[in-house]
């Protein structure tokens, strides 16, 4: 029946049409896709590689501050306070690399009048502390404009990871 | 070491060339007024996010001078920085609180016993007004200075760091 036979023709070359057009607007909605992940992706690199830029420039600046340290005399705050020592900037130093890898820096770093590194950090309205003195002491200390402050005493050589704890969980 | 130049300007504007009252033979004043002022100076380094930070107080007997007898910038004045100019390698400003406002007692961490913090008035021959934050276990005489343990000296410098206020800023 050759009516019968032109019609599937007909019919068939309509579904292969329909079949490519399909295809091709599934492979063109699928190329959009992937270009917007490609774009998503690249943004979120980018970001992260500022963000990495950023904290390690401010690593830098840090650090710079430690060194600075080391060159303080005795009378430093006109108050005839220690200069920090050798050991306790060296002690600082190595507890600013440890926080830079665990992304949780100080916002400044300065000279204790009482002889030693003094790190400071702030968030929102709480402040915390961890000074390394010269007589080999570690203070951490915890306090707001309010609440009576928490002062922890650790030996700077062995309670390092105790400090960064301490810190973590009263910043969380 | 010489002052900087805008550094030697600024105190001779604000003290009016008046140097601070010496002692002179004067003898000390035990008495303090609870809203008497004293005054110390800083450095710019120790004051952060409008506050200033404890790193800048020292164990034991902190250094005021007390205002009955002096005006805020003679804390910078050489007569009552032991007779040296402040180094130029820092930036200097002055800070106040008044007496009444000096956190004591301070209790110790187990709770046995509690530090008592006040001010005694000792002059230095160029600077008068020279007075110091004394501290005792409060069982001990008036005239007793008692080393207190850390976790006191920790709480004394945080809650005086609270109390104190920018009266002269950093130049």
């Amino acid at each position: 029946m050759p009516c019968m036979s032109q019609a599937r023709n007909t019919l068939d070359s309509q579904t292969y049409g329909l079949r490519t057009a399909g295809r091709a607007r599934l492979g063109s909605a699928l190329s959009v896709a992937r270009e917007e992940e490609f774009f998503r992706q690249l943004f979120r690199e980018t970001r992260s590689s500022s963000k990495f830029l950023e904290r390690q420039r401010r690593f830098e600046l840090l650090e710079g501050s430690l060194i600075r340290l080391r060159s303080l005399s005795q009378g430093w705050d006109s108050y005839d306070s220690e200069p920090p020592s050798f050991d306790a900037t060296g002690l600082a130093a190595n507890f600013l690399r440890k926080l830079y890898r665990e992304s949780f820096l100080p916002s400044s770093i300065v000279p204790s009048a009482e002889g030693g590194a003094a790190l400071y950090f702030v968030g929102g309205n709480k402040n915390a502390y961890t000074e390394f003195r010269n007589s080999g002491e570690l203070i951490v200390a915890l306090y707001d404009d309010k609440i009576e402050p928490i002062v922890v005493e650790l030996s700077a050589d062995a309670d390092e990871t105790r400090a960064i704890e301490l810190l973590r969980s009263y910043f969380r | 070491m010489p002052m900087k130049q805008e550094q030697s300007s600024f105190l001779e504007a604000i003290s009016g060339n008046t140097p601070p009252i010496h002692q002179d033979s004067k003898p000390p004043v035990d008495s303090f007024q609870n809203d008497e002022l004293l005054y110390r100076r800083y450095l710019s380094e120790h004051f952060n996010g409008g506050k200033i930070l404890p790193a800048s107080f020292r164990f034991p007997r902190q250094s005021f001078n007390r205002s009955r007898f002096s005006k805020p910038e003679d804390v910078l004045h050489p007569d009552c920085c032991g007779g040296k100019a402040l180094s130029t390698q820092g930036e200097w400003g002055v800070l106040e609180c008044r007496v009444g406002q000096i956190p004591s007692p301070v209790g110790s961490l187990d709770g046995r016993s509690s530090y008592i913090f006040s001010p005694k008035h000792v002059p230095t021959p160029t600077c008068y007004a020279h007075s110091e934050l004394w501290c005792r276990k409060d069982s001990s005489d008036a005239d007793e200075y008692d080393n207190p343990p850390t976790s006191v000296k920790e709480t004394f410098r945080i809650k005086l760091a609270r109390v104190m206020a920018v009266r002269i800023p950093t130049v």
